[in-house]
């Protein structure tokens, strides 16, 4: 049929005007974020052993652990921090955890003016996703 | 005297009217191609994004009119409002609805109600050219700008010789310029369609050529030369480029309808000022609407094809239609 192609390209387009966009009306609603997303990291010091593994494998080397001793001698955890402002959000570290003491939750809007506000240190981390829907995330 | 202070209330009116159809097409323009390609367009400003047009308009008066050094201020500055100016003079011998009989006479609805519409078209159409060129060769030598002009002098030559051949058809059949005239003839029989299907397809390949559109917006084509002859305007200044080039876009919409589709004729439902009017306008809209779907659908042809569709293939149909038309009319084939 004569200018078929015209015809075809032109019906394509048409199909699209009648669907509904895929935009996400992002700022005025959330948006649902995957099961296993990786955003803000979540950690437990109660159930760390202190292999610094996560500290080893992470690529930007944004974790510093600070391992000192306590008054028996015993190794301890003295401060974790994370510098999200290095952070790639790869979940290697994650992944490393033999204990699972790391994990990663959805909280992904705190982006900030300020750098400094983008480092978190072991007891900000502990209460990351603090409210119940949150914390189903972190597993 | 009355045909005075009607002519200056109707001039005033389809300006006005005409400026708000531009605004509110740039609105739709982005809506329908924005739902197209499955995203959602202006919608913050308003009901569903409606007053981003006039966001726009009051954000680019403020910009900053920036003036290269070495362009020739004078015709810098006055190719803007040739194009405009062109574009809106364009609109004037168009009717905007059908004529109605009153005491004193026929009321026409264009602006100026003259026999030779059609060549009133066509001179200004050619002069909307120059808006252009000259924005192009007064930009200083900016290489952008150059280019762009020179592809719309090429362009316009090419391709307002078959949107003229292939008006020349329906002009052949109701022996009139005169746009009203031509619709009436159309009452009588069938709309020019159905005669002319071929001039109505190299029309419109034509139509869309002229107005500079997708797939033929060779002069501003944004991913090569990046918006071409206007690259060196700014604020309201580079804003005048499309808003004649919408008024172009109306205006040739409108004369297809004329010419093509009957005019304010309808299949049914036909008679009456309002039926005329409300026919007349679907029609144009759904041309209008052409335009903006052709533009989210096509992209764009190179240049050595817009020259060979132009030379090699539309103008020999346009020419042997114009002689297979004549032959028609002279030895009164049943169906003519």
């Amino acid at each position: 049929m004569l200018f078929s192609d015209f015809r075809k390209g032109l019906m394509v387009t048409l199909k699209y005007l009648f669907k509904k966009p895929v935009t996400e009306n992002y700022p005025y609603e959330k948006i649902k974020m995957p099961e296993r997303a990786r955003w803000l990291h979540h950690f437990k010091p109660e159930k760390c052993i202190m292999c610094k593994m996560c500290e080893n494998i992470c690529p930007p080397k944004c974790i510093k652990m600070d391992i000192g001793k306590n008054a028996e001698g015993k190794r301890e955890l003295h401060g974790y921090n994370i510098d999200s402002d290095r952070c790639i959000f790869c979940g290697l570290c994650v992944e490393v955890c033999p204990t699972q003491a790391i994990t990663m939750t959805d909280i992904h809007e705190f982006a900030d003016s300020n750098r400094k506000n983008l480092h978190f240190n072991m007891a900000a981390l502990s209460h990351t996703g603090e409210t119940e829907e949150e914390q189903k995330k972190v597993g | 005297m009355s045909i005075v202070i009607w002519g200056i209330i109707k001039f005033i009116l389809v300006l006005t009217v005409v400026s708000i159809y531009v605004l509110f097409m740039t609105w739709f323009d982005r809506k329908v191609i924005a739902r197209m390609q499955n995203r959602v367009g202006p919608k913050l400003i308003g009901f569903h994004g409606l007053w981003q047009p006039l966001a726009d308009a009051v954000k680019s008066l403020w910009k900053e009119d920036v003036m290269p050094g070495k362009s020739y201020k004078f015709m810098f500055w006055l190719s803007p409002i040739i194009a405009i100016t062109t574009a809106f003079a364009i609109s004037f011998v168009i009717p905007f609805a059908p004529p109605i009989k009153t005491a004193g006479g026929i009321f026409h609805f264009s602006v100026v109600h003259v026999n030779v519409a059609i060549l009133f078209v066509f001179a200004f159409l050619g002069l909307a050219s120059y808006g252009v060129l000259y924005a192009g060769i007064s930009s200083g030598g900016s290489k952008y700008p150059f280019i762009g002009a020179q592809r719309e002098g090429a362009q316009m030559i090419s391709y307002e010789i078959i949107l003229a051949l292939s008006i020349l058809n329906p002009i052949l059949m109701s022996q009139s310029l005169n746009f009203e005239t031509i619709v009436a003839a159309q009452t009588h029989h069938l709309w020019y369609v159905f005669y002319q299907p071929v001039a109505f397809v190299t029309y419109l390949m034509a139509m869309f050529a002229v107005a500079g559109k997708v797939p033929f917006d060779l002069p501003e084509a944004e991913s090569e030369i990046c918006c071409g002859y206007f690259v060196e305007y700014s604020g309201m200044k580079m804003g005048l480029y499309p808003f004649s080039q919408y008024v172009v876009v109306l205006v040739l919409s409108a004369i297809m309808v004329l010419l093509f589709f009957g005019g304010w004729t309808g299949p049914f439902w036909s008679g009456g000022f309002f039926a005329g009017l409300i026919w007349y306008w679907i029609k144009v809209a759904f041309f209008i609407f052409l335009f903006t779907w052709v533009w989210a659908t096509f992209p764009r042809y190179r240049y050595d094809q817009l020259m060979n569709i132009g030379w090699k293939i539309l103008l020999p149909i346009t020419v042997l239609n114009i002689f297979w038309t004549g032959f028609a009319l002279t030895v009164g084939l049943p169906f003519f």
